[in-house]
């Protein structure tokens, strides 16, 4: 069979979409789950759903992110192949990044038309070697994890343990931030302002239309809109 | 917290970890059927030294972020949060602000068990909406994205320090001051570290404990005032 053909096989499709299915599955048990414990707990349904609902808006805006990635690797590494590690874990770069050093071990390149199978071979090998790091190490040390969260609430004074994780949060997201503008030493511009943007219409969504409930669940949607396309706009 | 709360999150937590464990040990099979599906049929199969020198090139690469990112995350997105997210990815620029949106329409309190039950919501909710959507674009999308007007294609260059930013926003909420301190001292960390030869790979650690450090200050000077 030729690598093309290969990569786009239904067998592979087929394949591929286990891993899919184990995504699906699982989060419409731990779904149907916090719905029940919700009830149990005098959550009401409606806030549920309100919350569900809220979620599923923003979460719209930041999917584009690996779908954009998606139609690239869809170029290089077939479909099946490209679907199945955008809806998994690793992030777009990583993926990248992985297949190519993996590609490079046995001469061959990710450019399109130049993979051999032997490259491709070794990409999906290295692939699942990389994502398996963080499967292991970020599923199973989590009953442990939260553990430690307990212990740490019942030893410490509660309002300097909920400033640590505050801050603990806003150290990881800053540097999330910070590598989207800063790269390789340079400040990205752009970025900087279309992040700057984004964050400022956020505060004014959440300060100055605090009580307007239905704004406020577009409102993490709509500041990254504002600011996607106001520095198109000005660039 | 009322008793009946206290009862349902314990009794929640159960659940979802034999669940959770569960469905990692799936994940975990179900990464590696693709390769051994193509090596099968292929007849090619990497050594037992190769497979080594690949996964000693992806730990180089990545290793660090395996222990540090499960450990960073894990206060926003708890047990229920962390068997999802590390399975499915794309943790901070999907799964958290969909926990985030989620907690804050519903007005939780950080922390608590209604907050844990929030964040499992919206994160099953931005799981659906990410599988629909590549899932409508693995199998539509290459013909369709070309069709797209060029200011809307543009502006998704600027999606990850746009959704970063607004998250940063909402973290900042009740702590805007520390939230821009914070904000100083990683950017200031990132441009930084590299000239003393520290990995990329652990700035976001080194930037978490400076963060917390400053908390820590900013705590000391806020409980004597």
């Amino acid at each position: 069979m030729e690598l093309k053909d290969l990569m786009n096989s239904p067998m592979l499709w087929a394949v591929s979409s286990i891993m899919v299915i184990v995504i699906l599955a699982q989060a419409t048990l731990f779904m149907r789950q916090a719905f029940k414990s919700a009830e149990k707990m005098g959550i009401s349904k409606d806030e549920c759903i309100t919350g569900m609902r809220s979620a599923m808006i923003t979460s719209i805006g930041p999917a584009f992110a690996p779908v954009i990635v998606l139609i690239a690797l869809m170029a290089v590494l077939g479909g099946p192949t490209a679907w199945m590690r955008m809806n998994d874990i690793g992030a777009a770069r990583t993926e990248l990044a992985m297949s190519s050093i993996a590609t490079n071990m046995v001469g061959s390149t990710l450019e399109a038309g130049k993979l051999s199978m032997i490259g491709f071979v070794f990409a999906l090998w290295g692939m699942a070697l990389n994502n398996s790091g963080w499967i292991l190490f970020g599923g199973y040390s989590a009953p442990q994890l939260g553990k430690a969260v307990d212990y740490m609430k019942q030893k410490f004074d509660e309002n300097w343990v909920k400033l640590v994780m505050a801050a603990a949060a806003l150290g990881l997201f800053s540097t999330l931030l910070g590598n989207a503008i800063i790269r390789g030493g340079n400040v990205n511009t752009k970025n900087l302002f279309a992040g700057a943007v984004a964050f400022v219409s956020m505060s004014v969504i959440s300060y100055f239309f605090k009580e307007n409930k239905k704004l406020q669940e577009f409102s993490l949607g709509l500041a990254m809109v504002i600011g996607m396309y106001v520095t198109v706009a000005i660039f | 917290m009322s008793n009946r709360e206290q009862e349902g999150i314990l009794e929640f937590r159960k659940i979802i970890k034999t669940l959770g464990l569960t469905f990692v040990t799936l994940a975990l099979i179900a990464n590696f059927i693709p390769a051994v599906y193509v090596s099968l049929t292929t007849g090619l199969f990497p050594s037992g030294t190769e497979l080594l020198e690949l996964w000693l090139a992806a730990a180089a690469a990545f290793g660090v972020g395996y222990f540090v990112q499960p450990i960073s995350f894990f206060p926003m997105i708890n047990m229920s949060g962390s068997f999802l997210a590390w399975i499915c990815g794309n943790v901070g620029e999907l799964r958290v602000p969909a926990a985030a949106m989620a907690q804050k329409v519903t007005n939780c309190e950080p922390g608590s068990p209604k907050a844990e039950i929030m964040s499992t919501i919206g994160i099953c909710s931005s799981i659906f909406v990410s599988v629909t959507m590549i899932t409508f674009f693995a199998l539509v999308g290459a013909q369709l994205m070309p069709m797209m007007p060029k200011f809307i294609m543009a502006g998704f260059s600027f999606i990850l320090p746009c959704v970063l930013g607004a998250v940063y926003a909402d973290l900042c909420g009740k702590n805007f001051v520390l939230g821009v301190i914070v904000m100083a001292t990683s950017l200031a960390g990132i441009m930084v570290y590299p000239k003393f030869g520290i990995p990329g790979g652990l700035n976001m650690l080194i930037n978490i404990l400076v963060a917390v450090l400053v908390a820590r200050l900013y705590y000391l000077k806020t409980k004597t005032n």
